[in-house]
């Protein structure tokens, strides 16, 4: 079994067999050739043929992608007409002409330094490609490809390929290039076809053939899969296609349990396309922006760079909130421009720590930043991670200030703090924080808080069965913890991966609980089981769980009563720990 | 000539298919269209210039229409950005 990490770019599950997809992407054409006599005769041909292509396509496809196959047969039209002028001007062939002003506009696309226009470069290739193995007389793109069931494992796909694959019925795609927000992305999820894309080339050397499952929801890709997993995963498959689009409908939806409790559901993100993509998926806002990504470079990222990203995510969600996090820097994402070595980074200089230690660095440019974005979108919240002692907000809430006051901002006020839970130290003191003043909310970090809790690595393999986020006594710290930061008059939110588990729901509720903050791709998921519970039924078992010998007593008392609910209780066996599949 | 400033506010900017539909209404007037970002401006009846822009959600962008149909390429213009391109993206 080898298992590939990485970006979940269309939800769902596929299992099948792979299909290694050769997509050429780049231009072939002669360092120099002359125009036949036939040349602009040829150009015009080609294009015709690829009209007439495309409206062949205009029959398969759905309403919603009519105007992308316009959108290409307007820039094929302006391609071959700037590759006219150049052939009337200068005698070189089509293939050659056509080729410059493809290059030409790429590279125009690539410094406009929009990342959304970077990944859309392909759609010209795309079109370019087409109409180059029409000028040749090659009838690639009607050869029926025979890829029925097939997953297909290419290195990027065109939106062009990507029709002609889905014609000939592929489950699944996994590709290295790409982006959430790419064409191919775009389709995928339209026509429900579970996608990832793994940044590494590795993927490209596995066997034609071999047993993929495509794990549209964590981003994964399982090659050779054991059979035990083969069969939980072929079950969450067939029960996610009976009830996707349920499910999908009540994304879209404002999330009410039966007995009338409104709960936020807000999602985490990690990029602007991220955010583009989750900000037309049901969420509710954002509860944890990370912004991490933006410091893997030799550099820190210039002020520049941060107020754009901050703006943009703002932008995206309008008039619901968007938290960013201090970027939690060290531990598993030590930042490449600073040479830490520690012999227990999950335990060393990381979160506040580092942001503290490297204060003018990091701290100030990213507060600075902050603000200066705040001052056009104030749906902006500020968050800091790992946090262990209350004089640690102090000193940043200093610089903060101080910072406010280099730039002249006034209203400081007015913007909403928070604080990670991801420490015991944190969540047992959470009265102590209360006192702070600006401090306005908490988020639960989970997956960190439990880590500690238990003191169990979730990485590591052997420890696996014990790594679990409902264990009785991390549900104890959390459940103490929020019910004195509501005492205090905090806000509290959770944006662990517990928030995304169906069987955490009914708990996190009773426990007080009001804002989620989960992964985008389960919102309709968690959405649908909010909806269809009545807080009231489940009260009884805040006492209970916290009081359950371990972790499966805890889901058994949750399964226990929402037996009783029209949940589809397969959705909460399937996706929980302890139980094995039905 | 007529001149305005809009902000995007359509999620996905001025690319391909966006992009599309205001080339394809541009194109319908006989003024002469120019569409800016950042202080440079291209033909905002040619797909790919209008593409290389960049022109992402959010952006401040500048038209500039000059020509005897001046005064209805702008009011269709900026029906279009204003009102049908973000209402139409969900």
């Amino acid at each position: 079994m080898i298992v590939f990490k990485g970006i979940p770019a269309s939800e769902g599950i596929a299992i099948s067999h792979i299909l290694k997809y050769q997509s050429k992407m780049t231009i072939e054409a002669p360092q120099d050739c002359k125009a036949s006599e036939r040349e602009l005769e040829r150009l015009n041909e080609a294009l015709e043929k690829y009209k007439t292509h495309m409206s062949e396509l205009l029959g398969i496809i759905d309403e919603s992608e009519k105007d992308l196959i316009q959108a290409y047969v307007l820039m094929a039209e302006t391609l071959l007409y700037e590759a006219r002028e150049i052939i009337e001007n200068s005698n070189l062939c089509g293939e050659l002409a056509l080729k410059q002003v493809l290059e030409k506009y790429l590279v125009l696309m690539e410094e406009s330094g929009s990342e959304l226009i970077a990944l859309r470069k392909s759609d010209l290739v795309d079109v370019s490609l087409a109409i180059l193995e029409y000028m040749r007389g090659e009838v690639v793109s009607r050869d029926k490809i025979t890829a029925r069931d097939k997953i297909i494992v290419a290195e990027e796909l065109t939106p062009t390929l990507f029709f002609r694959l889905k014609r000939a019925g592929i489950k699944g795609i996994i590709t290295v290039k790409g982006g959430v927000t790419s064409h191919v992305a775009i389709l995928a999820r339209t026509y429900g076809i579970p996608y990832v894309i793994v940044p590494s080339l590795e993927v490209l050397s596995v066997s034609d053939n071999a047993l993929v499952i495509v794990d549209g929801f964590e981003g994964r890709a399982v090659i050779n899969p054991p059979s035990e997993l083969v069969e939980e995963y072929s079950k969450k498959a067939s029960v996610l296609s009976e009830l996707g689009d349920v499910l999908k409908r009540y994304a879209y939806r404002v999330a009410k349990t039966l007995d009338g409790y409104n709960i936020a559901v807000l999602c985490n993100i990690g990029g602007i396309e991220d955010a583009r993509v989750a900000s037309t998926q049901g969420c509710d806002g954002v509860g944890l922006f990370r912004v991490e990504y933006l410091y893997m470079s030799t550099h820190p990222p210039n002020e520049d760079v941060l107020i754009n990203s901050f703006t943009r995510v703002a932008g995206f969600f309008e008039n619901k909130p968007v938290v960013i996090r201090a970027p939690d820097l060290g531990a598993d994402k030590p930042p490449p421009f600073l040479s830490i070595r520690e012999d227990n980074p999950l335990l060393g200089l990381r979160g506040i720590r580092l942001l503290l230690e490297y204060r003018s660095e990091i701290l100030k440019p990213f507060l600075r930043s902050f603000l200066k974005a705040y001052e056009q979108y104030n749906n902006l919240k500020l968050m800091i991670p790992m946090v262990t002692k209350p004089s640690e907000v102090y000193e940043f809430l200093e610089l903060l200030e101080s910072v406010a006051i280099d730039i002249g901002f006034t209203d400081l006020g007015k913007v909403e703090l928070g604080i990670m839970i991801e420490t015991p130290a944190s969540a047992v003191f959470i009265d102590k924080f209360a006192k702070i003043p600006l401090l306005k909310f908490v988020s639960f970090g989970t997956n960190d808080l439990t880590q500690y809790i238990l003191a169990v690595d979730r990485t590591n393999p052997k420890l696996m069965n014990m790594y679990n986020e409902l264990e009785p006594p991390v549900l104890r710290v959390i459940g103490e913890s929020v019910e004195k930061a509501l005492k205090h008059g905090l806000k509290v939110e959770i944006c662990g991966e517990l928030a995304s588990k169906p069987v955490a729901i009914p708990i996190l509720l009773v426990l007080g609980f009001r804002i989620l903050s989960i992964n985008p791709r389960y919102v309709g998921l968690i959405k649908y089981i909010i909806s269809n519970l009545e807080l009231k039924q489940f009260e009884h078992l805040r006492e209970k769980v916290l009081n359950a010998d371990n972790a499966s007593v805890v889901e058994d008392l949750v399964i226990g009563t929402l037996r009783d609910y029209n949940v589809d209780l397969r959705l909460i066996l399937l996706f929980s720990k302890t139980r094995s599949p039905i | 000539m007529k001149i305005a400033e809009i902000k995007i506010l359509n999620r996905s900017g001025l690319h391909a298919r966006p992009a599309t539909r205001f080339v394809q209404l541009t194109s319908k007037f006989k003024s002469s269209i120019q569409v800016c970002k950042n202080s440079k401006c291209v033909d905002a009846k040619n797909i790919l210039k209008v593409l290389s822009l960049g022109v992402d959600h959010g952006d401040l962008v500048v038209i500039k229409i000059e020509g005897a149909d001046e005064e209805e390429a702008y009011r269709n213009i900026l029906d279009l950005l204003l009102n049908t391109l973000p209402v139409e993206d969900r």
